[in-house]
């Protein structure tokens, strides 16, 4: 079916990562493109340009940061400046968006940047999360591709929220785990924790593997011994101690820089550390729906259910005879493709029979534990929810 | 959902590489058909295509 010559090509040990790198760079086309762009008509400032869905708090905290006052009337414009006014999240990657702006000037170019950079990096960190898991290069490749191609990662990728600067980090973090690069893990997860409060999941998906190779080691006693309860548990501990020790010290390095300010109280935080990380585990437990999940708020397991698209912002052709107020047209959707979400959870039962299927002995080279020899090897998928661990 | 996302991807890689594996045409096919989909969905979402 594939022509001599190209499957020459393709058999190259270089060919995936041409691919990935084309991939790379068709992704970065896309993110960057139009990246200032919707903008109320005449667009002669920065706050011409329109603020894209969660924008509207972390750009202007980013400004507070920096020292520029958000217009009046929209979130943090009464906020101390230099302090972070949206203390319910770590400062990261609005300090990141805040030294953009003081390199680029307030605008949209500054706003975004730093999402279309870690957004990049996610996906070299997807491509190498799966080599670490044990899929071959090309399976790699295509992992990368998916992430690369989804609406979601397309509209977090180009806009100023948090989760994209977290996602890149942990994925790393995960990937060094798997591994058994247990301090640079703890550095990349801590870095992660910095950006976004999500981070700390990723700790569930490195106990789930840790369960899965405690559970294989116990079914089948040639595999590592490093796979054995006792080294598992202080793997684990020691990487979600450690990168919650760094988690602490980077909020106390952040909290010099930028003093987190509660918003509605009207309050400097002034306790240091923890009594930020206070502050963000109570604001989030006051989060509650008691109405059930309505609007854009959903249950945790909707999402894989594909709840429906939030519109993060559109922006509808003018009316006959009108003039334009915002250009362009355009519709930011939050929303996973279609055809990725369609075949989910096929896919995860997919990996759990396989989980299951595993044969007793089965020896191959490879292994993800630090030092151990080669029989089996972890794979994990880096949901919080669906991690497997199987061996081939 | 975006940190939940990779393991869905790599699951997802999983599925697609396990059945491109069994050689059959029809296998083949239903992977191409479901990249090609991933593909077009990825420029109809696109915001400044909107079609949705």
């Amino acid at each position: 079916m594939i022509p001599a010559p190209l499957r020459a090509l393709l058999r190259s040990p270089a060919a995936p990562l041409v691919v990935l790198a084309l991939v790379s760079l068709l992704s970065l086309g896309a993110r960057t493109y139009q990246l200032g762009q919707p903008c109320t008509l005449p667009c002669r400032s920065a706050n011409d340009h329109t603020l894209i869905f969660d924008e509207a708090y972390y750009v202007n905290a980013a400004r507070v940061i920096a020292g520029i006052r958000p217009p009046a009337g929209s979130h943090y414009d009464h906020s101390p400046l230099g302090t972070d006014p949206n203390a319910e999240h770590p400062q990261g990657a609005k300090l990141i968006m805040a030294g953009s702006i003081e390199l680029f000037g307030d605008g949209p170019f500054a706003w975004r940047i730093g999402s279309v950079i870690f957004g990049s990096l996610a996906i070299l960190a997807m491509y190498a999360l799966a080599r670490a898991a044990g899929a071959g290069r090309w399976s790699a490749v295509g992992a990368a591709t998916l992430m690369a191609a989804d609406n979601l990662m397309i509209v977090s990728g180009r806009i100023g929220t948090l989760d994209i600067y977290a996602l890149g980090p942990m994925l790393f973090g995960v990937a060094l785990y798997l591994r058994g690069r247990l301090v640079p893990a703890m550095l990349m997860l801590a870095v992660a924790d910095c950006m976004k409060e999500v981070a700390p999941y990723a700790l569930i998906v490195l106990a789930l593997v840790e369960l899965g190779r405690v559970l294989l080691r116990y079914r089948e006693p040639s595999l590592p011994a490093q796979w054995r309860a006792r080294p598992a548990l202080l793997r684990l501990s020691l990487v979600a101690v450690g990168s919650f020790a760094g988690f602490i010290l980077g909020l106390w390095v952040m909290g010099l820089i930028a003093t987190p300010y509660a918003d509605s109280a009207r309050q400097l935080i002034t306790g240091g550390p923890f009594a930020h990380l206070r502050h963000i585990v109570t604001y989030a437990e006051a989060l509650t729906a008691p109405q059930g999940a309505t609007g854009i708020a959903s249950y945790p397991w909707q999402w894989l259910f594909d709840k429906g698209a939030i519109t993060y912002l559109g922006v509808s052709p003018p009316l006959p005879g009108h003039a334009a107020g915002i250009l362009p047209v355009c519709e930011f959707l939050g929303e996973i493709s279609p055809p990725i979400i369609a075949l989910a959870i096929p896919a995860l039962l997919l990996c759990l029979a396989r989980v299951a299927r595993i044969p007793r002995s089965s020896p191959s080279p490879g292994s993800s534990a630090p030092g151990a020899p080669t029989s089996c090897r972890a794979r994990s998928s880096t949901a919080s929810a669906t991690s497997t661990t199987c061996c081939r | 959902m975006l940190s939940v996302m990779p393991g869905i991807y790599l699951a997802l890689t999983v599925l697609a590489s396990t059945v491109w594996r069994t050689r059959r045409i029809w296998a083949r096919g239903t992977v191409a058909a479901w990249v090609a989909a991933v593909a077009l969905f990825a420029v109809l979402m696109y915001p400044f295509v909107a079609a949705f």
